[in-house]
């Protein structure tokens, strides 16, 4: 695959040591990743030259207690490809985020193994889903949820248990492609359902055209 | 002593006084009976015949229930009536100047058929049962004018009540006892309780300890006689044991989940350590008994006891099936052996490089 191309972004977040760190894995990245601008409100990524990074890595927890989800819609609504990288890990923010349109939803503990995986993927609309994200999709309970298979469900567990394809394909005998192509259609069933946002049509989009997934699955 | 218990003490004494009251009401219906044609009724005593007969059909079906020691019933209202109403048939229609010697036969007997009724239901019933009727005697004799009869009805009612009331008391007496004797048993009961459960308590205890003394004397030994030689493997050995015993005294605490808690207890020496530890947990899950969580922590607690740097602890839940998967990083993995327990804890184990993912598993019982 020819993307070697430099992917751009942009990093809202209030915390300098954070930025710093985010700085040091995306330069040792490969292909390569350059960090536009940061800052601790949106604005940098409205601004130049944050305006045109191909990737948002955005802290939804900005100044107060309450989740910045009017900022996160609008950069989504925007069409901006947004990882939300944030301190909380519980099931009903990540599901709200994934509703609204993120790429990948990031708790900052998985930021060493993950970050750099996720803005691949988005700058390449592809779906990439963080354990965390896992956890929260395979305990979903809400009635309008798109419906796992058991195997599915599995998976995603054994994703969320071990931060590993490898070791999941080995433990439930499967290869590694086909642990990731259970996770990525779970993932591209959920851009597909709930709040539509391009973004999200996106991201189906790409799946369909990879064979990824059928639109009669849909 | 049980609520059964207390029913046992007092029917056995109960049963005999109502035998006693049954005898003595049958014993009057059938001599008043054999004296009617004695009487020289007007009416060559139909409404005293009457009268005898539904006092008959009551004692029939009040002591049927009393000789197989059974309660009356809710059909005792309508005997008590039926009682009232044989008392009613029979001083009807007397001229008022012959009640007391016409009708002298009811002031005596009607009381004890009102006890045969509802001396098993309740005292006091009985005693304004009783008492109804002696107004109502009364009240009779006054209405019909005969008023200056009253010393002789109070005579024949003081030597009728004089019988009865006794019986009352006694009935109320083998109440008292019953629950007094209820109570006393009722007291060793909880205490015999107490004691096994301390027995119990006890037991597990001296049981629990005596799976660290097996593996912590040992080793505190070493330790005061300067004979331990600290090289890695006692080290392990050392951190297995406290992460032992930090798990052993979690497992007092009451809380919420204990599974997590124990698991987290289990994990604290290492993370003082230095080891990173990522604790989470994955859907719901029931509460497994205390053997079944020793075994489910125990492959963690072994696992993190000689990880490296980082080690993530995942509960894992679903509503019959609860978990504890532990990724870590550990040199010596393959050295370790897994080992059997017989409380239904299944256990796997995969190596990938210098990561060791271990998962214990256990389905509650359908």
């Amino acid at each position: 695959m020819a993307h070697t191309e430099l992917t751009r972004v942009v990093v809202v977040d209030d915390h300098p040591a954070i930025v710093a760190g985010l700085e040091v894995w995306c330069a040792n990245a490969d292909p390569p990743i350059q960090v536009v601008d940061s800052g601790p409100t949106p604005a940098v990524a409205w601004t130049d030259p944050g305006l045109d990074a191909e990737v948002v890595v955005f802290d939804l927890q900005l100044t107060d207690q309450v989740p910045a989800y009017p900022d996160l819609r609008r950069l989504v609504d925007s069409g901006r490809r947004v990882i939300a990288y944030t301190m909380r890990e519980d099931r009903d923010t990540i599901l709200t985020c994934i509703d609204l349109g993120v790429f990948t939803y990031l708790s900052k503990t998985e930021g060493p193994r993950h970050l750099v995986h996720a803005i691949h993927a988005a700058s390449r609309n592809l779906p990439y889903t963080s354990p965390s994200m896992a956890r929260a999709i395979s305990t979903d309970t809400r009635t309008d949820r798109p419906r796992l298979t058991p195997r599915e469900t599995d998976v995603l567990v054994n994703w969320f248990a071990c931060e590993s394809k490898e070791m999941v394909a080995r433990k439930l005998g499967l290869s590694v492609r086909t642990v990731n192509s259970y996770i990525d259609r779970v993932r591209v069933r959920y851009a597909n359902a709930g709040r539509p946002a391009s973004t999200k049509a996106a991201l189906v989009a790409r799946a369909v055209q990879d064979g990824l997934i059928g639109l009669d699955e849909l | 002593m049980t609520e059964a218990g207390r029913d046992l003490v007092r029917g056995n004494l109960m049963r005999a006084l109502r035998l006693v009251v049954l005898t003595i009401a049958t014993l009057l219906l059938v001599g008043f009976t054999s004296l009617l044609p004695l009487a020289g009724h007007d009416d060559g005593g139909v409404r005293q015949v009457v009268a005898l007969a539904l006092l008959a059909v009551v004692g029939v079906v009040a002591g049927a229930a009393v000789l197989r020691n059974r309660a009356v019933g809710r059909v005792r209202w309508v005997l008590v009536v039926a009682v009232f109403a044989s008392a009613a048939v029979a001083t009807a229609g007397i001229p008022g100047e012959q009640l007391m010697v016409r009708a002298e036969w009811c002031y005596v007997t009607i009381g004890w058929f009102l006890l045969l009724v509802l001396v098993d239901h309740g005292t006091v019933a009985a005693a304004a049962a009783i008492g109804v009727f002696v107004a109502a005697s009364f009240g009779q004799l006054f209405l019909a004018g005969q008023g200056h009869q009253a010393a002789d009805l109070v005579v024949v009612c003081t030597i009728a009540l004089g019988c009865e009331l006794p019986v009352l008391a006694v009935a109320m007496a083998v109440r008292r006892i019953a629950a007094t004797a209820a109570d006393a048993a009722g007291q060793v009961e909880r205490v015999r309780t107490a004691e096994a459960i301390a027995e119990q308590v006890h037991a597990d205890r001296v049981l629990r300890y005596t799976d660290t003394t097996t593996t912590i004397v040992p080793l505190l030994t070493g330790l005061t006689t300067g004979t331990a030689n600290l090289d890695d493997g006692t080290r392990a050995r050392y951190a297995l044991a406290a992460a032992r015993l930090r798990r052993l005294f979690a497992e007092h605490d009451e809380v919420p989940d204990p599974l997590l808690h124990e698991l987290g207890a289990c994990l604290d020496l290492a993370e003082r350590n230095g080891v990173e530890v990522y604790l989470a947990t994955c859907g719901e899950y029931p509460t497994p008994p205390l053997a079944v969580r020793r075994e489910l922590t125990e492959p963690a607690l072994r696992l993190v006891a000689r990880a490296d740097s980082e080690a993530r602890v995942v509960v894992l839940g679903t509503p019959g099936r609860v978990a504890v998967s532990v990724l870590a990083d550990d040199p010596n993995a393959e050295s370790e052996p897994l080992t059997g327990n017989d409380v239904g804890v299944s256990v796997t184990r995969l190596v990938d490089g210098p990561r060791v993912w271990v998962e214990a598993t256990w389905h509650t019982p359908s």
